[in-house]
């Protein structure tokens, strides 16, 4: 008798130990992965990379652009979207300029009338889609929702001209052939019409000094984002491999193709005519 | 005394300890947060206690970044900025506008005489009515873009959150 009331009492203390465990099964979500928490940051990816940008002539040339544009023609524009400093005949090197920056990138074949699919990798920014635990539950602010303010209507334009037909690789070619017949230095800017960012710069590159700048030291491309195209994509993941960059990327190339800097980097300008035109001379060709 | 009768004992006295502890798990339930990190913003979610609401937090990885106003258009304003949304879809249906708890700020764009709403920098929480049915998964599209003054990081248009019904279930506090 004594042995079944132990048996008895063994088991139903082995029942409630396994009761007690369930719940904590029931919380691990059927998708679970990662906690959030987990995702590496952008600064220590960052810090970790120190390898500078790929250049241009790893990329092959996008479909589009293999009807080649004469390489002189990119002095006069390097695309669709004219810049200020996009206007021919300025010689490199004038303007009151130090030139402190030396080359980061190395030199860069470009290529001459090849054409090519262009590799569609996997957008850095795509959709993942599966549902994860993110740890411990947040605790929310007693405030009450407040219903979203209207918008306040403005008058500005819409576009600040970054083109997403544009065929960007052949525009880039086309401006580091210019660069490389008189010398100046070529300025990629990244970016999207819907980056507010990006405006701000636009609205820099239009002051006095800043168009002088880029009118005498640079040739300019503009290439969209802001739709992911994954050709344009791909580009500007070539001058920062791991996708931590943020828009507007400026990305400025020796008349060689090899990379001088970039914003990823060296850091972002800020935005007002002197900030942007010192930072354009910093980064220029002598 | 026998071993037999230490056994009993001790599986008696641990019963209730053990009744207790089932008995705390169930009536303090932490609920789960289910997220992603995309494009530098960390988002996790949980609904309220009853359901009613999805919970939403959006965290810029980095310092001085803010997301953009629910109340943005979707195209921004002519065409600037992108809204921060919440949709849901499958087992959870949207019973109102989403919300968020803090306050729009308005930031003025650089070099321009425009402002944009926007939320302070750092994490932002918003609040979506829901009404959860009893079986079935759920699918929540996320969408955000998040900013500094100095740049834009890639916009989330519409980043798919699939949740099962046991997920569900975990989600709420």
């Amino acid at each position: 008798m004594r042995k079944c009331v132990s048996l008895v009492a063994v088991a139903s203390a082995a029942v409630g130990l396994a009761a007690c465990s369930s719940p904590s099964q029931h919380r691990e979500p059927a998708g679970a992965a990662k906690p959030v928490g987990a995702a590496a940051s952008p600064e220590s990816v960052r810090a970790a990379h120190a390898v500078p940008a790929a250049p241009i002539a790893a990329a092959p040339v996008v479909p589009a652009a293999s009807g080649a544009v004469p390489a002189h023609a990119a002095a006069a524009g390097a695309g669709r979207n004219p810049q200020p400093g996009q206007a021919a005949g300025q010689a490199a090197g004038q303007g009151a300029a130090h030139d402190s920056a030396s080359a980061i990138g190395a030199p860069v074949l470009i290529p001459s009338g090849t054409t090519g699919a262009v590799p569609q990798p996997a957008h850095p920014h795509a959709a993942g889609g599966s549902a994860r635990p993110a740890g411990a539950s947040r605790a929310l602010a007693p405030a009450l929702p407040r219903p979203a303010p209207a918008p306040p209507q403005s008058a500005q334009g819409t576009n600040i001209g970054y083109d997403p037909n544009a065929a960007a690789t052949s525009q880039i070619m086309n401006a580091v052939a210019a660069a490389q017949m008189d010398g100046k230095t070529v300025l990629l800017d990244f970016g999207a019409n819907w980056c507010t960012a990006c405006r701000a710069l636009d609205k820099a590159m239009h002051t006095p000094k800043v168009r002088s700048v880029l009118q005498q030291r640079y040739h300019v491309v503009q290439i969209d984002l802001g739709n992911a195209d994954p050709a344009h994509m791909a580009l500007a993941t070539q001058y920062d491999p791991l996708g931590t960059f943020g828009m507007p990327l400026l990305v400025v190339l020796n008349p060689d193709g090899s990379v001088r800097a970039d914003s990823a980097r060296s850091g972002q300008p800020k935005y007002t005519e002197a900030d942007m035109a010192a930072w354009l001379n910093q980064w220029a060709v002598r | 005394m026998r071993s037999s009768t230490v056994l009993t004992v001790a599986a008696l006295s641990g019963v209730p300890v053990l009744a207790a502890l089932a008995f705390a798990a169930t009536v303090h339930r932490h609920p789960v947060d289910v997220g992603f990190s995309e494009s530098g913003v960390d988002v996790a979610m949980h609904l309220s206690q009853d359901g009613s609401k999805l919970l939403t937090t959006f965290t810029p990885q980095r310092p001085g970044f803010h997301l953009y106003s629910v109340g943005l258009p979707a195209d921004g304003i002519d065409g600037l900025g992108r809204p921060t949304r919440v949709e849901v879809a499958g087992a959870l249906r949207s019973q109102g506008p989403l919300t968020a708890e803090s306050p729009v700020r308005m930031l003025a764009m650089q070099g321009t005489d425009v402002s944009f709403p926007v939320y302070p920098d750092g994490p932002v929480t918003t609040e979506l009515p829901v009404a959860m049915d009893s079986q079935g998964g759920a699918k929540v599209l996320v969408s955000y873009a998040a900013c500094s003054p100095q740049e834009c990081l890639m916009p989330v248009s519409s980043h798919p959150v699939e949740l099962t019904a046991t997920t569900l279930s975990s989600m709420r506090g």
